[in-house]
C-alpha cells in the first residue's frame, strides 16, 4: 500500500468529522501558539536586552572603585582571640564572630585608585582603555563679559562618548587641543546672556574654572596619638577638631553613665571648635567653549554606561586628562586617587576574565556585562517556564486527541473490520490513525504558529508600550523574534505530541477483531 | 493427472472461550473441494458453517486441523501473509453487504486494490470495469446510502472478485433480498465464477438455493459434515 492512499485514508477519515477535527486541531493550535509566544518573545526579549546594551558598548565596560575590605590575615590574633575557658567548636565559633566584627569595624582600602592602580589596570590583558571618572564643583567665569560667576557641576566626558553625544546642539570636543576644550550646557550659556537659538556663537570663547577642593581628614584618633604634640600637622589637627565635633553632637546618645555625661557636655561646653584657615585648596584653569549640549529630556537617549547620568546634569563636560589633571592636584586625590573608573574590554567574552583580575588587584569591579547575565539567566528562566506552561497545553490537547480517537476507533470498529477482511495489514490500520496524529498536528501546528506571527505585531505594540518607558530608549526591531529552528521545531513538536497521542488509540484499532466487527448490524 | 484441490480441510476442529467453560464449534471436520467446484454449506443456525467460512476467509486461526486453500496452508501463515492472503487468494461477500457507507460504490470496490499497492489510475478503471460487469456502471459515484439492497451486494461482488481470488466466499448472500433479486444475483455470481473458474463456498440455510446454486452440497450439524 502506497503512503499517499494511507494519507487518503486518514483524510477522509478526518474530513468526516469535520466538527471533531477542527475541535482537536483548535486545541493543538492554541497549545503550539503559546509555545511560539513564549519562545518567540524570550528571544526577543534577550535579544533586545543585548543589542541595546551592544550599541551603547556597555557590554565590554567595567566599572571599578575602590574596594574597603579586611583580609583574614590582617585581622590581628588578639583581636579575634576569645578569652575563658570553652569547648574547641565554640572557640572556634567566636573566633569567626570577632575576625567579622573586626572587619565590619575597620574596613581597609584594598587599593587606592591612583594614577598607578590606572597603570596597573592598564597592563592587564584584553584591557583598552581606562578612564577614570571625574566630577566636582567648582564656580566658571565667562572671560571678556560682564557676567556673574556661575556654580557648575564639571564632569569628565570620553570625546565622542554615546552619553552625552546625542545632546551636542553644537561644536564637540576638536581632536586637536583636548586638553583645553570644555562643553558646555545650554543653561549655563543662557545665564551668561546667549538667549538666543544660536549657541554656536559662545564657541571659541574662554571661560575659566576655579575649584575649591576639602583637605582630607585623618580618619583615626589613634594616627593623632602616635604623633608627639609637637609633630601635629595642619592635616592633623583638621582630623581633631573634626572628631571632637562630631563626638560633641553625640555626647547625649553614648552609652556612658549620668556623671560621665554631665562632665563630657561641660567639657565640650568650653571647647571652642574653630576651622583651620587653610582648610580649602584651591585651582584654576581656562578653557575654551568647543561645544554645547542641550539640556536632558525625558525620553532621550539613556545609554545604560556607568557615570553616565552624572553628565545628566553636568553644565560643564570635560576631557578626561584635563578633569583628571585637575583632580589631581588635591592631597586627599593623590593618596586616595578617584571615586571610579571605566575600564574598556576589548571584548564581551573577555569582560568575566579581566573583572577577575580586577578583583585580584584589589579593586571592586562591577559590569553591566555580569548583570545582565543575572538578567538574562532569569529571562531564561522565566521562558523555560512558560515553555513548559505551553507544552502543558500540547500536551492537555494531546489527551483531548486520545480520547476523540478512540471514540473515533470505536466508531469505526466495522469499517477497520472490512478493511481487514479485505486484506488490509494491521500496519497499514496503525498508519492510518498515526498519519490522522500527524496530519491534525501539522494542521494545529501550522495555525498556531501562524496566529503567532500575526499577533507579534500587536504583541510587539503593547510590550514596547510598556517596555519603552522604563528603558528611556526605542528597542530596536521586534520583541517577537521567529528564528528558523522555532518555525521548523513548533509544527514538529506538535506533530511529535499528536503523533505520540494517536499511538495507543492506534494500536488498539489495529486490534479489532474483524470477525466481531462484522457480525454486528 | 490429478487437479490438486482448491481446498482442504482435515480434521477442522475449532473451541471458542477455552478454560473452564470450552464451547466445541467445529469437531474434527474434513472435506476437499476441486478449483471450479461450487459448494453450499448447509446448515442450521449454530451448526458451526460461519466459523468453518471465517476459517476458511483467513480471519481466525482453528484450534486443531489443517486448511489448505491454493496450496497455502493457512496455519502456517504469520498474521502479515494471513493479511496478503485475503487480499489476493480469497474474496468474501456478505449477508449484510458490508459496504464503507462513507464511500462510493467506486472507492468501494478500489480498497482492495488499495491494499494491494495497485497505482491510482489503475485501480480507478478496473473498479469502473468491475462496477460495469455488474451491471452497475451507472452507479459509480453514488454512496451505499443511495443504492437497493441488490445493488448493494452486486458491488460487493464487484469488490470481492477485483483482485481476482480463487476463492470465493460467500456468507448467507442473498439472505436480505426478494427472491427475484436473488435470482439475479445469483445468475451474476454464476456468470463470474464461470468465467474466472472460481472456488465458490457459500453458507447458506436454504435448501432450494444450495441446489439452484451449487454443484456439491455440504451438509452441517453441530460442528460435523453430515453429507
Amino acid at each position: 500500500m502506497r503512503f499517499r492512499d494511507l494519507a487518503a485514508f486518514a483524510l477522509s477519515a478526518l474530513r468526516q468529522q469535520k466538527v471533531r477535527t477542527m475541535l482537536t486541531v483548535i486545541g493543538v493550535m492554541v497549545g503550539t501558539f503559546t509555545l511560539v509566544m513564549s519562545l518567540s518573545i524570550g528571544r526577543g526579549v534577550d535579544h533586545a536586552i543585548l543589542s541595546l546594551f551592544r550599541d551603547a558598548d556597555a557590554l565590554r565596560k567595567i566599572e571599578v572603585r575602590t574596594r574597603f575590605e579586611t583580609r583574614e590575615e590582617d585581622v590581628p590574633a588578639a583581636a579575634k582571640t576569645p578569652t575563658g575557658v570553652m569547648s574547641d567548636a565554640k572557640r572556634k565559633r567566636l573566633e569567626a564572630a570577632l575576625s567579622k566584627r573586626f572587619k565590619g569595624a575597620s574596613p581597609t582600602e584594598l587599593a587606592p585608585l591612583t594614577p598607578e592602580t590606572l597603570l596597573k589596570v592598564q597592563g592587564l590583558n584584553h584591557v583598552q582603555a581606562v578612564q577614570p571618572s571625574v566630577s566636582f564643583n567648582g564656580k566658571a567665569e565667562l572671560l571678556g563679559a560682564d557676567t556673574p560667576e556661575e556654580s557648575v557641576e564639571v564632569v569628565s566626558a570620553t570625546p565622542g562618548s554615546p552619553d552625552y553625544r546625542d545632546r551636542l546642539i553644537a561644536g564637540g570636543f576638536g581632536e586637536a587641543n583636548q586638553y583645553n576644550s570644555v562643553i558646555v550646557h545650554e543653561y549655563l550659556l543662557y545665564r551668561w546672556g546667549f538667549e538666543g537659538d544660536d549657541v554656536g556663537a559662545a564657541i571659541g570663547r574662554k571661560i575659566r574654572i576655579k575649584s575649591e577642593f576639602r583637605r582630607s581628614a585623618a580618619p583615626s584618633l589613634l594616627a593623632i596619638l602616635k604623633h608627639s604634640e609637637a609633630h601635629l600637622s595642619d592635616d592633623d589637627l583638621e582630623s581633631i577638631r573634626s572628631f571632637l565635633t562630631r563626638l560633641k553632637g553625640m555626647v547625649p546618645f553614648l552609652p556612658i553613665s549620668v556623671s560621665e555625661r554631665t562632665a563630657a557636655t561641660k567639657l565640650f561646653q568650653n571647647l571652642r571648635l574653630s576651622p583651620p584657615k587653610d582648610n580649602f585648596e584651591n585651582f584654576e584653569d581656562e578653557f575654551t567653549i568647543s561645544g554645547v549640549v542641550r539640556q536632558f529630556m525625558d525620553g532621550d537617549p539613556n545609554p545604560p554606561n556607568p557615570n553616565a547620568w552624572r553628565l545628566h546634569h553636568a553644565e560643564v563636560i570635560m576631557p578626561p586628562q584635563a578633569a583628571a589633571s585637575i583632580y589631581l592636584r588635591t592631597t586627599w586625590a593623590r593618596d586616595h586617587g578617584f571615586e571610579n573608573a571605566v575600564v574598556t574590554v576589548d571584548d564581551e567574552a573577555h569582560v568575566k576574565s579581566v573583572a577577575k583580575e580586577l578583583e585580584k588587584l584589589g579593586l571592586y569591579a562591577s559590569s553591566l556585562a555580569q548583570i545582565i547575565d543575572t538578567v538574562r539567566m532569569n529571562l531564561l528562566l522565566i521562558t523555560i517556564a512558560t515553555t513548559f506552561v505551553a507544552v502543558v497545553a500540547l500536551t492537555v490537547a494531546a489527551l483531548g486527541i486520545t480520547n476523540t480517537m478512540i471514540m473515533s476507533v470505536l466508531e469505526r470498529t466495522r469499517e477497520i473490520g472490512i478493511i481487514k477482511a479485505l486484506g488490509a495489514r494491521n500496519g497499514q490500520i496503525q498508519a492510518i490513525f498515526l498519519i490522522e496524529g500527524v496530519l491534525i498536528g501539522l494542521l494545529g501546528g501550522l495555525l498556531g504558529l501562524a496566529l503567532a506571527y500575526l499577533a507579534s505585531f500587536p504583541g510587539d505594540r503593547i510590550a514596547k508600550a510598556i517596555m519603552e518607558p522604563q528603558t528611556h530608549t526605542p528597542i530596536p526591531g521586534s520583541i517577537f523574534i521567529f528564528p528558523a529552528w522555532l518555525v521548523l521545531g513548533a509544527p514538529l513538536i506538535a506533530c511529535l505530541i499528536t503523533t505520540l497521542a494517536a499511538v495507543y488509540p492506534a494500536r488498539r484499532a489495529s486490534r479489532v477483531d474483524p470477525i466481531t466487527s462484522l457480525r454486528h448490524e | 493427472m490429478v487437479q490438486s484441490p482448491a481446498i482442504e480441510v482435515v480434521d477442522l476442529v475449532k473451541v471458542y472461550g477455552g478454560g473452564v467453560h470450552p464451547v466445541p464449534v467445529l469437531r474434527g471436520v474434513s472435506f476437499a473441494l476441486q478449483p471450479g467446484e461450487r459448494v453450499a454449506l448447509l446448515g442450521k443456525s449454530g451448526s458451526g458453517k460461519s466459523t468453518l467460512l471465517n476459517l476458511l476467509g483467513g480471519l481466525d486461526r482453528p484450534t486443531s486441523g489443517k486448511i489448505s486453500v491454493a496450496g497455502q496452508e493457512l496455519s502456517a501463515l504469520d498474521p502479515h501473509q494471513q493479511a496478503a492472503y485475503r487480499l489476493s487468494t480469497v474474496g468474501m461477500i456478505f449477508q449484510s453487504y458490508n459496504l464503507i457507507g462513507s464511500r462510493t460504490a467506486l472507492e468501494n470496490v478500489e480498497l482492495p486494490m488499495i491494499f494491494a499497492g495497485r497505482p491510482a489510475g489503475e485501480r480507478r478503471e478496473t473498479a469502473r470495469l468491475a462496477l460495469e460487469s455488474v451491471g452497475l456502471a451507472h452507479r459509480i459515484e453514488h454512496r451505499p446510502n443511495q443504492l437497493s439492497g441488490g445493488e448493494h451486494q452486486r458491488v460487493a461482488i464487484a469488490r470481492a472478485l477485483v483482485n481476482r481470488p480463487t476463492v470465493l466466499l460467500a456468507d448467507e448472500p442473498t439472505g436480505n433480498l426478494d427472491s427475484s433479486t436473488a435470482q439475479e444475483i445469483l445468475a451474476l455470481l454464476s456468470v463470474h465464477l464461470e468465467r474466472h473458474g472460481t472456488t465458490l463456498v457459500m453458507v447458506t440455510h436454504d435448501e432450494d438455493l444450495a441446489t439452484r446454486a451449487a454443484t456439491r452440497i455440504v451438509r452441517m450439524q453441530d460442528g460435523l459434515v453430515v453429507g
